[in-house]
């Protein structure tokens, strides 16, 4: 972990000084949603795509997710409600976290169902700034899911997962994200731990036509967790401003190809930066 | 900032440092899941519990591979066979199927199939096997097997593979048995390797089947009575209970119980076919893992108080939970000597108040008292309990006794007086005689009075004189034996009953109205043969099931017995994936000399796995019969075929080298409803639509399957015979003909054949129907089987479960002689002046309103009441003659293009049905599916049983006393039905039956 946060300082040790014409202040309005459509196939916010643009925030989301595989026999939901935030610790250093605080889920295999409520996964992590200009931003991060799941005691998760986010903004209303990740994870039980890895790969584009709105299209291949090709989901967001820094998106994500079963996914996500 | 960001940095750090080292700090490989190490052993199951033993207790702890030498542990129920593997003490012995042993639900081995007390040859366990949900997937394959012998403090046997087809899983299960205990210690344990959390709820699946043992839980209105269980809603009447118990209800007596080591309660639902009894239903994620602990007993008696009161003491040491014991004795009038059965007392305890309606009382245990009336079962303390005091199938007492919370002695009980039939049954000459007797209430006041049931299971009968799967007497009935020394006694409850005697169908019918009001009631009945099999055939049932199938519960000695008394000739052995072998039996009951017993095997699809174009759902391919089989009692399924996984053809490849004799194939109930998920015919699993002609070969779709040969072999239409009649009730005729006419009409000709399908002395009468075999071998010591069956091929047999039908086709070819040309399989070239000659004959108490002619599927004359003779006296022995006519082939063949196809049925008027759907999408399929159910003399969409797409079929209605079919109905049930195989002619003169498709060659 200290090798970790010490890899990201590092990284943001050559980043460019900030000023306020840079490619993260260039947007509409900073209360405004940007960077990648943030809704992910794992727990917390593994698989995501974060921003790369540095700051203080906090949000709420409501996220429901739902699998249904009718030649397998399988369904299920699942609801989260997350809590996140993240705090500037340096110009170039953020420190960010995400915690599942309640999380709902119903499985169905065949006709045996079961449902539960719990304490979800908890993931912190840091972010630096590689570099920013005037129309480019990149960031590194790295973030560790904290064991704190309280569903099932058999078994608690833990994992990793380091990536390269960026942001290319030729105009205030438009911007072209990407990110790059890797991740691991594993269990910790009387069993095997069954690491499992994979990367996701992501590619946007938001278009803000007013102050108070803007909507974001992402493509995200994700890679090798339990095939060649987990996933290929486009996603779509679309974000408000609705006071000051008090921002509201609406995000979405089918998957399109791929080995996961997934139906569908949805968030809502209120946010506040200051 | 700078500095609280690094303080705050520090403190995320240490904060996962700490978790993580909190997280692997409890770890350790308590279910060897981390290893596929021989030598890793899971930890013993059920910790607290402790039995005390005798000194020399663990001496006889065994745990042992089965060989073909090996003594194996004996019951109706018990498969133990040759790598299987034996595991025991002093108490109780159990068999695990070894891996590759196959049996019923589990695909690997790895299941308990015999459990049992120890020396008491009572099994009738079928199988206990581990699963986490309903479908084939969820039940464990394992893959390695490891028998651990440490001696004097445990044996064991610990298994390791994955879920059904889903290697990303891995299951780990230890049986083990330590000295003087009980039963069988189990642990489980089950990683979730898969990338999806999933619902699951780990347990065991008993397999009951049907006319077994049936689950007993306690729980408000539950007991032996539980909600009806449907595949899509099994999840909504799953219930918790603190344990599960069953018992036999034949033979010397067994009982199981099963409870949970950690949780106080288990979940599962239940039925007389299987129960699920295991974890509370949970979601497991991704890598989390499930561990189940119980403590599977069983006890020495049949009832489940015996095995009850081992749960609750186990219950005691595991949970602290107390018990009380219930003393007490009933007064049977039973005679000096006799075994008390379930017929003559039970008792139900449960938890209430006499006020408490029987939907609101919570049974807790129930007891079959000792021969001489006493009594002793345990219940929990500090309860409120009434016993119900059952006889005959009856509450016949109850007594209140408020709040238990002490042992107590319930003093006596009593029971009202029953009544003594003593029953002699002779033929013409007065020599003893085999028969089934039938004891029928004659109104309807002693109908009600006398109805009874095993506690709301199992059949209800009117008396009710036993379990209907079991041994005689069964629900209202009960078997005569020739070799009795003096008369058969019944016990019967007061009331007014006409008794039948019944000796098949070439028989007489005997008669009697009795008044049972107390004492000794003699009773001779006479017999006497009429004369009706026709001259060189000898009768057989082709699919017959006794104590071996997972189903049925009869016991070999009535099994066997029962053919005599119907006077059936041939018996072919068909049970449920085991082969059988009645020969000794008959031998000893001394019937040999006139009845000829067949090993053969119906291979029964549990696990479904084809798929067909247009529908998700994997499929079993359903039933069929083999003879003659090897009977070899030291192999799995008594040398019977692995039959799992496979399409008919492979299948048939896989039981050729099995054959003894010429090998007979028969699809079974083509067209029986589906149970649980499982087809019981290929044809409707395949939803063939009979209304489009067969593919030439194999086009991928359903009919292709059903014609493909799947690798080389044979094809999966290469039967010889198909059901035409299966069962007593006939109540699904219209559609297994429908179906034997399709298969006709595209030349693929099969001998029609008539079955009773019968599980035991009540489901239906083995013989009723049966097949009359025209062969120039004849039953006894000089059988020849390959003769009688290449008859059957050969379609030389008509189906009967009364009227006779005599049928050939006379004719003169070029100025010669007439000749009789039979029906069968082999073709014929009858010229146009060829007449078909039918007569009919039947016992005078079967009654037979019409003959009726097929062609090509379609019925083209209908010779009615008024040319029929109709005897008078129904229990007489004349008016055996109904119809004798000669009809010109060219009147029945009018309209009729190419090849032709005859068959004559004869019986009463068959109900109306029409097809309103039951495809794969609910088209229509050629096949009736739906009965006149409203009575308004058509069948349409308004005679749809709300909520469904289509049906039922509608059988016709009992008939009531005085009507010429009812002393037919009482003993046959159903209605009067038979048929011949088909005349085929070849109209075309090409030397063959061609296909005439489904238009009829109209």
């Amino acid at each position: 972990m200290r090798a970790l946060a010490c890899l990201v300082v590092l990284c943001a040790g050559v980043a460019a000084h900030a000023d306020e014409d840079t490619a993260c202040h260039r947007v509409r309005h900073e209360g405004l949603a940007d960077g990648p459509v943030v809704i992910g196939l794992y727990d917390a916010d593994f698989g995501t795509g974060r921003r790369a643009c540095l700051r203080h925030d906090f949000s709420f989301t409501e996220r429901l997710g739902a699998t249904l595989d009718t030649p397998g026999f399988y369904g299920g939901v699942r609801a989260d409600s997350i809590v996140a935030g993240s705090y500037r610790l340096r110009p170039y250093l953020e420190i960010f976290g995400t915690l599942e605080l309640i999380r709902w889920e119903f499985a169905q295999n065949a006709v045996i169902k079961a449902t539960e409520l719990s304490l979800g996964q908890l993931s912190v992590g840091l972010q630096g700034r590689i570099v920013e200009t005037r129309r480019f931003a990149v960031a590194a991060f790295g973030r560790v899911f904290v064991p704190t799941a309280t569903g099932d005691a058999s078994v608690q998760t833990t994992g990793v997962e380091l990536g390269v986010t960026g942001v290319f903004r030729p105009r205030r209303d438009v911007e072209l994200h990407g990110q790059v990740s890797g991740d691991f994870t594993a269990g910790l039980s009387a069993g095997p731990a069954l690491v499992r890895g994979g990367s996701a790969l992501s590619l946007g584009v938001q278009y803000a036509p007013a102050r108070w709105f803007a909507f974001a299209i992402d493509l995200q291949a994700v890679l090798g967790h339990r095939a060649a090709l987990d996933a290929l989901l486009p996603m779509i967001a679309l974000r408000f401003r609705v006071w000051r820094g008090l921002g509201l998106e609406l995000a979405g994500t089918s998957p399109v190809i791929g080995a996961d079963r997934r139906l569908a996914l949805a968030a809502l996500r209120i946010s506040y930066r200051f | 900032m700078r500095e609280a960001g690094s303080d705050l940095t520090r403190l995320v750090l240490v904060l996962c440092a700490s978790l993580l080292s909190l997280s692997l700090s409890g770890c350790g490989d308590v279910g060897c899941l981390k290893t596929s190490d021989p030598s890793c052993r899971m930890p013993s199951p059920c910790k607290k519990l402790s039995y005390a033993c005798a000194a020399d207790g663990a001496s006889v702890l065994e745990v042992h591979l089965l060989d073909s030498q090996s003594v194996v542990p004996g019951g109706e129920a018990a498969l133990g066979a040759r790598g299987d593997v034996l595991i025991g003490n002093e108490r109780v012995v159990a068999v695990i199927a070894g891996l590759g042993d196959q049996n019923f639900l589990d695909l690997s081995g790895g299941s308990i199939l015999d459990l049992q007390p120890r020396g008491r040859d009572a099994d009738a366990l079928n199988q206990l096997t581990t699963v986490v949900g309903v479908l084939p997937r969820d039940s464990a394959y394992y893959t390695s097997m490891q028998l651990i012998d440490e001696r004097p403090t445990r044996v064991a046997v610990q298994l390791r593979g994955t879920l059904y087809q889903q290697p990303d899983t891995t299951i780990v299960t230890l049986y083990e048995v330590r000295p003087c205990e009980p039963g069988v210690r189990v642990r489980s344990v089950l990683l979730n390797g898969t990338p999806d959390p999933q619902a699951w709820t780990l347990g065991d699946g008993w397999y009951w089947s049907g006319r077994e043992p049936i689950p007993f839980t306690p729980g408000k209105g539950r007991g032996f009575v539980h909600p009806p269980v449907d595949l899509l809603t099994v999840n909504d009447i799953i219930e918790a209970a603190p344990y599960l118990a069953a018992s036999s209800h034949v033979g010397p007596g067994v009982s199981y119980a099963e409870l949970g080591c950690e949780e106080r309660t288990l979940e599962g639902f239940h039925s007389e076919q299987v129960s699920t009894f295991g974890t509370h239903r949970a979601i497991v994620p991704t890598r989390g893992i499930v561990t189940f602990e119980r403590f599977v007993l069983t006890a020495d008696r049949g009832d489940v108080a015996s095995a009850i009161d081992l749960a609750l003491e186990a219950r005691s040491q595991l949970f602290a939970e107390q018990f009380v014991t219930l003393t007490g004795r009933v007064e049977v009038p039973t005679p000096a000597g006799g075994t008390l059965s379930e017929r003559d007392i039970s008792l139900l305890v449960s938890e209430g108040d006499a006020a408490t309606p029987a939907s609101e009382r919570s049974p807790t245990t129930q007891i079959l008292p000792h021969p001489d009336g006493t009594f002793s079962a345990r219940v929990p303390t500090g309860r409120h309990y009434v016993v119900a005091v059952h006889a005959f199938g009856r509450k016949v007492n109850e007594l209140a006794l408020g709040l238990v919370g002490a042992d107590r002695d319930l003093g006596v009980l009593q029971t009202p007086s029953v009544g003594r039939l003593r029953v002699t049954v002779t033929d013409a000459t007065a020599v003893p005689l085999d028969a089934e007797v039938f004891v029928v209430p004659s109104d309807e006041a002693t109908r009600a009075s006398v109805a009874g049931s095993f506690h709301g299971a199992l059949q209800a009968c009117a008396p009710w004189l036993g379990p209907s799967a079991g041994a005689s007497p069964a629900c209202n009935r009960f078997l005569v034996w020739h070799a009795t020394v003096g008369p058969t006694d019944v016990q019967l409850p007061f009331g007014h009953y006409d008794v039948y005697a019944y000796h098949g169908p070439f028989f007489t019918l005997a008669h009697q109205a009795i008044d049972v009001t107390g004492g000794d009631l003699p009773l001779e009945l006479q017999l006497r043969s009429l004369g009706l099999q026709p001259q060189g055939t000898v009768s057989g049932d082709f699919h017959i099931h006794g104590a071996a199938s997972f189903d049925s519960s009869i016991p070999d000695w009535d099994r066997v017995l029962s053919f005599a008394a119907a006077q059936l000739q041939v018996a072919i052995a068909t049970d449920h994936d085991v082969v059988s072998d009645y020969a000794d039996m008959a031998r000893q009951l001394g019937i040999d000399g006139y009845v000829s017993t067949v090993s053969g095997v119906e291979t029964t699809g549990h696990m479904p796995f084809l798929k067909i174009p247009g529908s998700d759902f994997p499929l079993v391919i359903g039933h069929y019969n083999f003879w003659p089989l090897r009977f070899a009692p030291t192999e799995p399924r008594n040398g019977g075929p692995f039959d799992e996984l496979v399409e008919p053809g492979e299948l048939f490849d896989r039981t050729e080298p099995l054959f003894t004799g010429l090998p007979m194939i028969e699809l079974n109930h083509p067209w029986a409803e589906p149970e649980a998920g499982r087809d019981l015919g290929f044809p409707r699993a395949l939803s063939l639509d009979t209304l489009v002609d067969l593919p030439t070969e194999d086009d991928g779709s359903a009919a292709g399957i059903f014609i493909k040969t799947p690798i080389g072999g044979h094809a999966n239409d290469a039967h010889h015979a198909q059901e035409v009649m299966n069962g007593s009730q006939n109540d699904i005729l219209l559609q297994y003909r429908a179906f034997w006419w399709y298969l006709l009409n595209q030349g693929k000709p099969k001998t029609g054949t008539a079955n009773s399908d019968s599980h035991g002395l009540a489901d239906t009468n083995i013989g009723s129907p049966r097949n009359v075999v025209y062969t120039d071998t004849f039953a006894g010591p000089h059988f020849n089987l390959d003769r009688f069956d290449e008859a059957v091929r050969q379609g030389r047999s008509f189906g009967t479960n009364g009227p006779i039908i005599e049928a050939a086709i006379i004719d003169a070819r070029g100025g010669g002689p007439e000749v009789e040309l039979p029906y069968g399989m082999n073709v014929l070239t009858p010229t146009d002046n060829a007449r078909l000659r039918v007569v009919v004959s039947a016992a005078p108490w079967v009654p037979v309103d019409e003959v009726r002619l097929i062609v090509n599927g379609t019925q083209v004359m209908l010779i009615g009441k008024g040319e029929l003779a109709s005897p008078g006296d129904p229990f007489g022995t004349i008016g055996l003659m109904r119809l004798t006519k000669e009809i010109p082939l060219s009147q029945l063949l009018t309209g009729v293009r190419g090849d032709a196809w005859i068959v004559i049925e004869a019986g009463t008027a068959l109900p109306i049905a029409a097809d309103l759907g039951g495809g794969l999408d609910n088209e229509k399929d050629g096949i009736p599916d739906t009965g006149d159910n409203n009575g308004d003399g058509v069948v349409d969409v308004r005679d749809i049983e709300a909520g469904k797409l289509y049906g039922p079929l509608k059988l016709p209605a009992a008939p009531a006393p005085g009507s010429p079919l009812y002393p037919f109905y009482q003993v046959v049930g159903g209605y009067p039905m038979s048929f011949t195989n088909p005349f085929l002619l070849d109209r075309d003169g090409n030397g063959k039956f061609d296909r005439i498709g489904v238009g009829g060659g109209r």
